[in-house]
């Protein structure tokens, strides 16, 4: 990573738009360090609050924050002339790379004398300027994995701190932090206590969790309820059976009614069909019989009678008809008499003769009888009825009354047969009977069904119990193997636990060692007593410095002399600044402040050049004076210079290129 | 020829009786039954007991409508009947012997058994036999 520009806008004591160039080297030569020349209060420090300030914005930890808000302290640092609607801005730029690339991003912050929100506002820009939104909200994360602030204090460092650094025993939490984030052992400290974190949850976890149910039981409770089942099932194949009667038995019966009831409805409705029509064919017979008795057959009863009636009324006309001859018989007897007078015959022959006559006519008479035989007294009229009557009328009425009489009695005998045929034939009662049936078995198969379909409940529910247990089981089975795995986890906690406090121990001592080893190389090399210190430990939980004399004796820190302290501080960061490995510029703020010329002479021969490919170094003209500077450009290690120009009655710093001593 | 009587008035009883066989045989006319009733009497050998027979009852027919077109036949059997019976042909006779015979017929078709039909009633001039069944079955 190296600084590119600083770009200052009416910050601090710098007013207007002020450009430095940070870019260290040029071409082929290793050109590091970049000269700030400045007088006391001339605003070098400034200079460094920038950087940081760029960098970490809110969280910087600048030189002249103290217990300041943000946003006082970014008041503060507006610049008192800054004219009216332009803002404070501070620009970074610097390169790095990133996936094997070389790439420059440009921090830019800028806010104005009342920041609103109480903030600045950030922008990052990325290659040829152009705004990375992403960068800008990430940017915190960001730059924690370019130069974390943790050690930022051992990279970007003033006088103040190393002054500090020497003079306390212990260090400072700040360069503890510092250190353990170098040394890489934060990581296992945050591994350590991310996994107490973790266990803890766990065994809180597992603490609420209920106690799990026993298996065998769940095992015991799985057979009852396949027995369950399986009766269940037995049960419902029976009831099954039984629905599948029922539904037989119904069908049948539903059949039988609807084939035989109908077949009985319809013969009767033939019988009673033809039963009407016999009854009307009486009815009709009657009707022929009861006009049949207003006519003359009545007398048929009396037929005997009506013969006599009939004899009587010939003996009637004949003894008439005798009658009438016998008058005539009698007149011409007398005529004959009369006759035979004439002729003279015979007295005594005509007596005779008389007599003959009279004998005939007293025997007619008898023969004819009396008049009391005549009684009839029958007209031609009634004569001839009776004649009729008796020949042909009555006969006739007789046959026409015994044929219909006769045809009547068959068709009774046919109705009477047909009565006996609908009493024989099925009553309405079977019919009945078999939608009684009906009804029976269509009862029975609505509780076969709703027996059937209790069974079939009675299955689900069994199903649905085994079902269920079969979860809790899979249930069980993944609770308990994650618990297992839980318990695994918390049981190789303790000895990961172990482990890693093993770990951080032998990599505190190794990368102590390592420590221990460049600062010890690199105190020897700044101090000009060589033979002072031998040996540099660093304790593992302090990291106190001890140091040992070539015989081995500790040597107490409070022999050291000022300046020998301010030294063991820088050799202190540079050797941590070596051991975190990290290529990270290197800014120092007046180092030299308590050194003797020999030390001082060490350390711009020595350390400056080779702190780090880019040095920022901010000094005094007292600190690095005319002989330091020529010895460092003899070097030729200085790739620019700076002098920050303080004018104290505007109270303004201006950048100017070049160092003290440059306009002589 | 003059008839005995001119006007013939049924008893209660015949009436009763007539009603009757008017129901069992669906004649609905008085006078035809009356003819047959006459019949059935002069058919019966036995001479009328000469019982008092009132005059109670408010049918009444004249004896036109009585015999009909038989009326002559009818009074002529009648005669005959009653010469055969030995009681001679005078109007009181007859009048007398037709009233009785009325009646006396009127009640053997009532009070025959096996009269419940008009064929019953025709079957006594045929002389038709019932078949044995229909007797039997019937109340």
């Amino acid at each position: 990573m190296i600084f590119r520009q600083l770009v200052l806008h009416n910050f601090g004591p710098y007013v207007g738009k002020q450009t430095i160039d940070l870019t260290p080297g040029t071409e082929g030569e290793t050109r590091p360090i970049i000269l700030f020349g400045g007088m006391n209060g001339g605003g070098k420090t400034t200079l460094m609050d920038a950087i940081r300030l760029a960098l970490y914005g809110q969280r910087a930890q600048c030189s002249t924050r103290g217990n300041l808000s943000y946003s006082d302290f970014l008041s503060q640092c507006v610049n008192r002339h800054t004219p009216l609607g332009e803002r404070t801005q501070i620009e970074l730029v610097f390169q790095h790379i990133e996936d094997d690339r070389l790439i420059d991003l440009q921090i830019i912050r800028h806010w104005t004398k009342s920041p609103k929100d109480g903030k600045d506002t950030l922008g990052i820009f990325e290659e040829d300027y152009w705004k990375n939104d992403y960068l800008t909200n990430t940017w915190d994360e960001y730059i924690e994995n370019l130069l974390p602030l943790g050690i930022s204090n051992l990279f970007l460092f003033d006088g103040e701190q190393v002054k500090e650094l020497a003079e306390q025993e212990i260090p400072p939490p700040a360069v503890v932090g510092s250190i353990k984030f170098l040394l890489g052992l934060e990581l296992a400290e945050r591994l350590a206590v991310d996994l107490d974190i973790l266990v803890r949850r766990k065994r809180k976890k597992w603490a609420n969790a209920k106690e799990l149910a026993d298996l065998d039981e769940m095992e015991v409770k799985m057979n009852q309820y396949r027995e369950e089942l399986d009766a269940a099932k037995q049960d419902l194949s029976s009831l099954k059976n039984a629905l599948d009667r029922a539904e037989t038995a119904q069908r049948e019966a539903y059949f039988k009614y609807i084939s035989e009831g109908g077949k009985i409805a319809a013969e009767r409705t033939t019988l009673e069909h033809e039963k009407r029509r016999l009854e009307g064919k009486i009815e009709r017979s009657r009707q022929l019989l009861v006009e049949l008795s207003s006519s003359s057959l009545p007398l048929a009863l009396i037929e005997p009678l009506l013969h006599q009636m009939e004899e009587q009324s010939d003996r009637e006309t004949k003894q008439y008809q005798a009658k009438n001859a016998q008058d005539l018989v009698k007149q011409r007897g007398d005529r004959l008499l009369q006759y035979i007078e004439e002729i003279k015959v015979n007295s005594k022959q005509l007596a005779k003769i008389k007599a003959f006559l009279e004998e005939e006519d007293r025997q007619l008479h008898e023969a004819i009888g009396s008049d009391e035989d005549i009684w009839l007294h029958l007209d031609e009229e009634t004569r001839d009825r009776l004649s009729i009557l008796l020949q042909k009328e009555l006969p006739d009425f007789v046959n026409f009354g015994d044929e219909t009489l006769k045809t009547l009695y068959q068709v009774e005998l046919d109705l009477d047969n047909k009565e006996r045929e609908i009493a024989a034939a099925p009553s309405p009662e079977i019919y009945e009977q078999l939608q009684q049936a009906v009804n029976e078995t269509q009862a029975d198969l609505v509780k076969a069904t709703a027996n059937y379909e209790r069974g079939q409940r009675r299955c689900n529910e069994a199903e649905a119990k085994i079902e269920a247990l079969k979860k809790d089981l899979a249930d069980y089975a993944n609770t308990a193997l994650e618990r297992e795995q839980d318990e695994h986890l918390i049981r190789a906690s303790a000895k990961v636990q172990h482990t890693l406090k093993l770990f951080k121990e032998r990599l505190t001592l190794k990368k102590l060692n390592k420590l221990e080893i460049e600062i010890t190389e690199c105190f020897r090399y700044l101090l000009h007593k060589s033979d002072l210190v031998h040996r540099v430990a660093i304790a593992t939980d302090s990291f106190a410095l001890s140091l040992y004399d070539n015989q081995g004796q500790p040597v107490p820190k409070h022999r050291l002399s000022a300046g020998e302290k301010q030294l063991l501080a820088i050799a202190f960061l540079w050797g941590l600044a070596r051991v975190s490995g990290r290529q990270l510029p290197v800014a120092i703020d007046t180092p030299l402040g308590r050194l003797d010329s020999s030390h001082r002479h060490n350390l711009i021969e020595r350390y400056f050049p080779s702190a780090s490919h880019q040095v920022l170094l901010l000094s005094t003209d007292t600190e690095i004076g005319k002989k330091e500077v020529s010895l460092l450009r003899e070097q030729g290690s200085i790739a620019r210079e700076y002098l920050l120009k303080y004018d104290p009655k505007k109270r303004q710093t201006t950048v100017k290129e070049g160092y003290f001593w440059n306009e002589d | 020829m003059e008839p005995p009587i001119k006007q013939i008035k049924l008893s209660q009883t015949a009436k009763d009786q007539l009603t009757k066989l008017k129901r069992y045989t669906k004649i609905d006319q008085w006078n035809i039954i009356c003819r047959w009733a006459f019949c059935r009497s002069l058919a019966e050998p036995s001479i009328p007991s000469p019982i008092p027979i009132p005059a109670d009852s408010n049918v009444e027919m004249s004896w036109r409508v009585f015999g009909g077109d038989l009326s002559e036949i009818l009074l002529a059997a009648l005669k005959q009947r009653c010469q055969n019976d030995g009681l001679g042909c005078d109007r009181e006779t007859l009048a007398t012997q037709f009233r009785l015979h009325l009646h006396r017929g009127i009640g053997y078709l009532a009070g025959d058994p096996d009269l419940k039909k008009i064929e019953d009633l025709i079957a006594l001039a045929t002389h038709t036999e019932k078949p044995d069944r229909l007797r039997k079955t019937k109340k």
